[in-house]
C-alpha cells in the first residue's frame, strides 16, 4: 500500500496569517522531509479564484516539489478537470511525469463549486460527463507514451463507478463514515475498478490531548471553508466540521493505529494522511510527519497493496 | 540589450540540468523555457519551476503560450510561479492579445509587483507596435519571415528594435548551433550597441550572477 501524505493547498488565512511565499517554500522543504522519512508519495490540492489563495496552479506546485526530491511521488488531489483543454492537461502532465523520472501521479474530479465553473465559462450541469471525455481525450493524447497514472476524486456513486469505466484509480474522500468508505469502495470494484485510495483526516502529536488541541481549530477551519466552496450555509457549516472532527484520526501514534484497523481493512491501493489544513505552524507539521513516518508508516508495511 | 537563449524541451532532470549549464557557460545573459510558438515546451512554468530545485546558473525567463488559454488559467500560472520563484522570475507572453496583458480581476493569489512587467513576444514589426502601445517591452525571436528573406538574430535586432532578442532551439543540434550564433551576436555587441544604444535598456535588469 502507498502511504502517502496530503494536501498541500497553499492557503493565506485565519487564524494564522502567513505569506504564501513562506508556504510554497514551506511545500518545498517538506516535501525533502518526506522524502527523507521515506513516505511514499505528497498530494497536493487545487481550487480557483478562492479568496485565500488556494493554490489554482496544482502542477506547478508539485513541479517544485519534485525538483526538489528525487524519489518522492508527487500527486495532484485532485484539479477539477472540466476547467481544463485536455490536449493540453495531456501534454503539461506528461511533460512533468518525464522531467521526473515517472514520480507524478494525476488526480482529477468534476469539481463542485458553481463559482469556479462560471469564471471559465464551463458548463457546471454536464460536468461529470465532461470528465469521461476529458480523460478520454487525454488518454488518446498520450497514446502508448508512459503518462501518469490516474485517479479520479468521487464521493458519490456515479462518480464512483465512472472511475471504474474510466479504468482510473478512485480517490475516496476524507471525512465520510467508514460505512459510507466501504460501500463506496465496494461499489468500485464491482464495477470492475482495480485501484482504491483513500485521503483520511490524521493528526499524530505527543498526547491525545495535545493531538485534539493542535488539530481542531484547523480541521474546523478547513472543513467550514470546504463547506462554504460547496455552498453550504448557516447551521449545516456545523455540522460538516462535526462529522469531519468525528472521523478524524487524531492522537498518540497507538491511539491513530487503533482508528486504523477498519482502514487497514479495506485493502487499499493508497492511504493519503490529510495533515496539512491551511497555514499550520511547520513546526507542528514536522512534529506530525515523523511521527506518521517513525511510528505508524512502519505498522503498515506489511498490510499488501 | 538582453541575450536570452532558449532551453529546448527535454524529457530528464539530467538534461536540463546540462543544458542550463551549458547556456551559462555561452554567456547568455538568460536562459528561457519557452512554450510554441517560441519553444517547444508543453508547459514552460512547469519545467521553470522544477529547474529552481537544479541549482540554476544563470536567471530563468519564462515564455507562456496565450493562445487559445483562457487569461485566468494564464495568470494563475504566473502567479503562482512568483510565489515559488521569487517576483525575480522573468514572464514573457506569446501568442497574446490584449486580454492577455493584465491580471483578470478574480485572480488569487494576486500577482506580486514585479520585478521585471511581463514582456511580449513580438515576431514583426507590427507585433513590436502593438507591444510598445499596451505599454510592454518585447523579445523577438530571431529567423523572422520578411518581405526580403529571413532575418537571423542580427537582422531582428536591426530590423524590429526589440528590448531584448531570443536564440531558439529546437533540438540538441540547433542548440549547439545557437550557442555558436551567440557568440557571434556577442562579437558584434558593440557594433550594435553603437547603432542602437537604446536596447541597452535590459541588461541592468538581469545582473549577471557570479
Amino acid at each position: 500500500m502507498e502511504v502517502g501524505v496530503g494536501l498541500w493547498s497553499m492557503q493565506q488565512h485565519h487564524p494564522v496569517w502567513r505569506s504564501l511565499d513562506a508556504q510554497y517554500a514551506e511545500l518545498r522543504r517538506e516535501a525533502r522531509l518526506c522524502e527523507a522519512l521515506g513516505l511514499d508519495s505528497l498530494w497536493i490540492s487545487e481550487h480557483h479564484g478562492w479568496y485565500d489563495g488556494y493554490c489554482p496552479a496544482a502542477l506547478l506546485a508539485a513541479a517544485s516539489a519534485l525538483g526538489e526530491t528525487t524519489q518522492l511521488r508527487v500527486g495532484i488531489g485532485v484539479m477539477v478537470a472540466p476547467l481544463y483543454d485536455p490536449v493540453r492537461l495531456a501534454a503539461d502532465a506528461a511533460q512533468l511525469h518525464a522531467l521526473s523520472g515517472g514520480r507524478l501521479s494525476l488526480g482529477v474530479a468534476a469539481g463542485y463549486r458553481e463559482a469556479e465553473f462560471d469564471l471559465f465559462g464551463v458548463d457546471f450541469a454536464t460536468r461529470g460527463r465532461a470528465v469521461a471525455e476529458r480523460l478520454a481525450a487525454m488518454k488518446l493524447a498520450w497514446g502508448s507514451a508512459e503518462a501518469p497514472e490516474v485517479w479520479v476524486g468521487a464521493g458519490v456513486p456515479a462518480a464512483v463507478r465512472r472511475a471504474a469505466r474510466l479504468d482510473a484509480g478512485v480517490l475516496l474522500p476524507p471525512a465520510f463514515s467508514a460505512r459510507r468508505v466501504r460501500e463506496l469502495a465496494q461499489l468500485y470494484r464491482d464495477a470492475g475498478g482495480r485501484r482504491v485510495g483513500l485521503v483520511r483526516d490524521v493528526w499524530l502529536d505527543e498526547t491525545d490531548a495535545r493531538a485534539r488541541r493542535v488539530s481542531e481549530p484547523w480541521l474546523t477551519y478547513c472543513h467550514a471553508q470546504y463547506a462554504g466552496m460547496a455552498g453550504i450555509r448557516g447551521e449545516q457549516v456545523r455540522g460538516a466540521t462535526d462529522r469531519a472532527l468525528a472521523s478524524a484520526l487524531c492522537g498518540t501514534s497507538a491511539t491513530v493505529l487503533e482508528q486504523l484497523s477498519w482502514v487497514i481493512e479495506l485493502d487499499l491501493d493508497l492511504l493519503v494522511f490529510r495533515v496539512r489544513y491551511g497555514a499550520q505552524d511547520p513546526v507542528d507539521v514536522e512534529r506530525c510527519l515523523r511521527l506518521l513516518a517513525e511510528e505508524v508508516r512502519p505498522a503498515l508495511a506489511g498490510v499488501p497493496a | 540589450m538582453t541575450i536570452a537563449i532558449t532551453i529546448p524541451a527535454v524529457a530528464s532532470a539530467d538534461a536540463l540540468a546540462r543544458s542550463l549549464a551549458l547556456a551559462a557557460s555561452a554567456g547568455a545573459d538568460v536562459a528561457v523555457l519557452a512554450e510554441a510558438p517560441l519553444g517547444d515546451w508543453a508547459s514552460a512554468p512547469d519545467a521553470v519551476a522544477f529547474a529552481l530545485g537544479r541549482t540554476p546558473l544563470l536567471p530563468l525567463g519564462v515564455v507562456l503560450d496565450a493562445r487559445d488559454r483562457h487569461p485566468l488559467a494564464l495568470w494563475e500560472r504566473i502567479a503562482v510561479l512568483q510565489r515559488i520563484a521569487g517576483p525575480g522570475v522573468w514572464p514573457l507572453l506569446s501568442g497574446w492579445g490584449e486580454q492577455h496583458v493584465r491580471p483578470p480581476a478574480a485572480l488569487t493569489p494576486r500577482p506580486l509587483p514585479f520585478a521585471v512587467a511581463p514582456w511580449l513576444v513580438a515576431a514583426d514589426g507590427a507585433e513590436v507596435a502593438r507591444a510598445r502601445a499596451v505599454g510592454r517591452r518585447c523579445l523577438a525571436p530571431p529567423n523572422v519571415a520578411a518581405a526580403d528573406g529571413v532575418w537571423g538574430a542580427a537582422g531582428a535586432v536591426e530590423h524590429l528594435e526589440p528590448d531584448a532578442i531570443a536564440l531558439v532551439a529546437t533540438s540538441a543540434e540547433a542548440f549547439e548551433r545557437d550557442l555558436r550564433d551567440l557568440r557571434d551576436v556577442r562579437a558584434a555587441r558593440t557594433q550594435v550597441l553603437a547603432e542602437h544604444p537604446w536596447i541597452d535598456v535590459a541588461s541592468e535588469l538581469f545582473p549577471r550572477r557570479s
